[in-house]
């Protein structure tokens, strides 16, 4: 059986190398995780979530026959420029998702007005109220600061597959790559704490993309598109991940 | 007491474990319990929360982690119990559909999971509301209900059609979709053979045929019967052709009806004549009269069949009907009569065009209600007509009108031949084949005792895969003594043979014809139907839901009772009003 693929986000890109075999790391309703040894991620499936960098992007029927042939644990190689499962093969002759780090198009003050509009009251008197999640973003300007600590609070912490703390930190850098603000010296600290094994694989992919200006296509919408549509469409992401980062751009884009 | 339940490297969509924690937290008897990923701040929660256990600290990153506080022991099995269920399975919410039941679309829309088919069963009078129903929720229809008006199923083809939707019926006994077979349909390999038809069993001969040959159907697509009518226009065939000419798993097309209204042959040809994928056509009751460089004209199933296997694995078409041979029955000059008692009508339409065609010269046909064929000597009879059906199940799931028929049968001293079909597969009797074989017996012994013999001939209209097991079905009709024969084509063909007579295959030039360009693009929505498992709502016959469901795919059954307590013109005024689009909410 041969399938098609509809596009690939060039991190995904990056990963298929010839002869390289990937593992089945997980499944999901709108697809699922593939793993090389490296512990690297892409995820296959479908964009109702977005597309992302790492990701293999499908139409639902694909992924409906991906997932009906597909175990967790099996192995696909990858070999001349097909992915290949004792199943099916995986064919790319497809577009590149568009990496979007045009952050300079951002209408800020735009959406700051339609933050006004969604209400982030739930996370009063939560392990993420405002006051800690602003506490550490003004940390983030000050050079001076150790920040490994408070690093690793957010870090996995809370409910879900990628733990609010890591959606939020997402966030937290989404709103650095609009406004600037962060210093390089925490980048790091925070690039070195992701690869130590504080949270979930899938989470882990999602911070180190977002330490390099990488986001998913609900995120970056919201740099062409400032409407209130656009944050609400995150808003949908997941279970309360896309609200979680949705709350760490607010925060760090009405920190003043 | 703290109770940890580690579950190594497990994801769930984050939406699964909310609700696995809301279930949770309601078992009586549970204090307190939390699910979290087992990350190092986690940790740190579950402690400060009051649930931290040594065990825990065992937890990784990529497991989930349950603690559960309760003081009564037993209640951890219950955890455990519920915690299997929610994360059980690679798909998340492939399971958690089964087993609900809904009284009403809303609600059958919200258990659903991305629903994409309704297969409906209730009564006739209620079913094209129905219809259009699940065509304003954007579902396509499988119509398992007769009954219905030629009016009603006009308008509900053509709006599936301007909506992108297809139509499957009225009174559509069979179809497979992406390998999951719905009402009475056979185990049928995968493959590269589209079928769409307009004849129930005829699908069901055909998809049979090809599985026995080692190869697979992608989708057999069921029309209903009047679709290829004047007034119907074959909404659902033109549109289930350009469907299986745009897939690219499907390599032969084979399209199966009775002979249609002629301006909708022409209509149908036409756009067979677009197509570059061979096709196979069977239109049966006519002989075919010419040949085509890319489609096939079959005069009979076996041939459509044979020929869309040879077809598929690049041959050139070559049928050669066949006959049983060594047939070991002494009959009298006397006996000349042929008994056709079929469960499956469009066996029964084959069997009747076949013997008229043997008996031309010698047949003068008479008009008798229930009777497909009735002549001087011969009758082919088809069960599942309205006549015999009137109070009574279908034929292929109550064997006593057959058994009646098949002992009166002997009495008449002219026969020679009665031909029995045995159609199993889903929604079919579990063991029809044992049903039968009493009689079939008895019948040969009372014949013997009045100094005649007789041949039963019998086919099973099966496959190896299906429940009531294709072999073990024809052993047991062998064992009465039955002279099993493959297919219907071969049994008509033996039986006709036992009487002094002969089939001639037709041979045929081939013709060009001239032809219109078509459109052949179809809508996203059924080239995705027909590539995926559907999930479906069931409006209807329970047992459909469970057919479904064993076959891999995902069914909530709707448990359908009229509305205004069954009034139908109350009926169609709150149907108007919830779908009147002018005014406001």
């Amino acid at each position: 059986m041969i399938l098609q693929a509809s596009a690939i986000g060039s991190i995904a890109l990056q990963l298929l190398k010839e002869e390289k075999t990937f593992t089945v790391h997980s499944m999901f309703e709108k697809g699922l995780n593939i793993v090389d040894r490296n512990g690297e991620l892409i995820f296959v499936g479908t964009n109702e979530n977005g597309t992302f960098p790492f990701g293999i992007l499908l139409d639902p029927q694909t992924k409906q026959t991906v997932k009906t042939n597909i175990r967790v644990g099996d192995t696909l190689i990858f070999r001349n420029n097909r992915l290949f499962h004792n199943r099916f093969e995986m064919v790319f002759n497809v577009n590149i998702l568009p990496l979007y780090m045009d952050f300079e198009h951002a209408n800020i003050n735009k959406l700051i007005e339609n933050f006004k509009y969604i209400s982030f009251t739930s996370y009063e008197s939560t392990d993420f109220e405002p006051a800690r999640v602003l506490s550490l973003i003004n940390k983030l300007h000050d050079p001076t600061q150790n920040l490994d600590e408070v690093f690793r609070y957010f870090i996995g912490r809370g409910q879900g597959l990628t733990p609010t703390g890591d959606d939020i930190l997402v966030g937290i850098l989404y709103g650095h790559f609009l406004n600037n603000f962060i210093e390089f010296k925490h980048l790091e600290t925070l690039r070195a704490l992701i690869k130590e094994p504080l949270t979930t694989i899938v989470s882990q992919r999602f911070l180190t993309c977002a330490i390099d200006g990488v986001f998913s296509s609900k995120i970056t919408a919201l740099q062409h598109d400032p409407s209130l549509e656009s944050m609400e469409n995150l808003i949908e992401v997941g279970s309360s991940s896309g609200m979680d980062t949705l709350y760490g751009i607010y925060l760090s884009l009405t920190k003043e | 007491m703290l109770y940890t339940i580690i579950k190594e490297n497990t994801y769930k969509d984050s939406i699964v474990l909310m609700l696995l924690s809301n279930k949770l937290s309601a078992i009586d008897g549970v204090n307190k319990v939390s699910i979290m990923m087992g990350t190092p701040a986690n940790k740190d929660i579950f402690k400060s929360s009051g649930l931290g256990t040594d065990e825990l600290e065992k937890a990784k990153p990529n497991d989930i982690v349950i603690v559960v506080d309760t003081d009564q022991e037993e209640k951890v099995a219950e955890v455990k119990e519920e915690v299997e269920v929610a994360l059980k399975g690679e798909s998340d919410s492939q399971d958690t559909s089964k087993g609900q039941e809904a009284h009403n679309w809303k609600r059958a829309m919200e258990l659903a999971n991305n629903p994409n088919l309704a297969l409906i069963s209730i009564p006739g009078q209620y079913a094209a509301m129905e219809a259009e129903n699940a065509l304003n929720e954007g579902l396509h229809v499988f119509m398992f209900s007769d009954n219905v008006s030629k009016e009603d199923e006009v308008k509900l083809k053509q709006k599936a059609h301007e909506k992108g939707l297809l139509v499957m019926g009225p009174d559509c006994g069979t179809a497979l979709i992406h390998g999951v077979p719905l009402a009475f349909t056979n185990n049928v390999n995968e493959g590269d053979i589209g079928i769409v038809g307009a004849s129930g069993t005829g699908i069901q001969e055909v998809t049979t045929i090809i599985d026995r040959y080692g190869k697979g159907v992608t989708n057999a697509l069921g029309t209903g019967g009047r679709d290829l009518s004047t007034e119907v226009g074959a909404i659902t065939m033109l549109d289930s052709i350009k469907a299986l000419n745009q897939d690219p798993k499907v390599k032969v097309i084979t399209v199966i009806s009775k002979p249609p209204a002629e301006e909708v042959q022409r209509k149908v040809l036409n756009v067979l004549r677009n197509i570059d994928k061979p096709v196979v056509t069977l239109f049966l009751g006519d002989k075919p009269s010419y040949q085509e460089e890319n489609i096939y004209h079959a005069y009979t199933l076996e041939e459509a069949a044979v020929v869309a296997v040879q077809l598929s694995n690049g041959d050139k078409p070559n049928f050669e009907p066949t006959t049983v041979r060594n047939v070991n029955v002494l009959l009298k000059d006397s006996q000349v009569g042929i008994k056709g008692y079929y469960s499956g009508g469009t066996l029964a339409t084959e069997a009747a065009m076949l013997v008229k065609d043997a008996f031309k010269d010698e047949i003068s046909e008479e008009k008798k209600d229930g009777y497909i064929l009735k002549t001087k000597n011969h009758e082919i009879i088809d069960l599942g007509d309205d006549v015999y059906t009137q109070g009574k199940p279908h034929p292929m799931i109550d064997p006593e009108n057959r058994i009646e028929m098949i002992e009166k049968s002997v009495n008449d001293p002219k026969t020679a031949v009665i031909m029995i079909d045995n159609v199993i597969g889903n929604g079919g009797h579990e063991d029809m084949a044992s049903e039968l074989a009493p009689t079939i017996k008895r019948i040969l012994n009372s014949a013997r005792q009045e100094g005649r013999e007789l041949a039963v001939l019998a086919t099973v209209v099966g496959t190896a895969q299906d429940i009531q097991g294709y072999d073990k079905q024809i052993d047991t009709l062998k064992e009465s003594g039955a002279i099993i024969c493959k297919t219907n084509d071969q049994m008509v063909r033996t039986a006709i043979q036992l009487v002094g007579g002969k089939v001639e295959q037709p041979i045929l030039d081939v013709q060009k014809f001239e032809y219109t360009q078509e459109d052949l693009v179809v809508d996203e929505k059924i080239m995705s139907f027909i590539n995926m498992k559907p999930s479906v709502i069931n409006i209807g016959l329970k047992s459909f839901t469970e057919a479904v469901q064993n076959s891999g795919s995902e069914c909530v059954q709707f448990n359908w009772r009229p509305i205004a307590g069954g009034d139908e013109k109350l009926m169609k005024v709150l149907q108007f009003l919830n779908y009147y689009e002018g005014g406001t909410i």
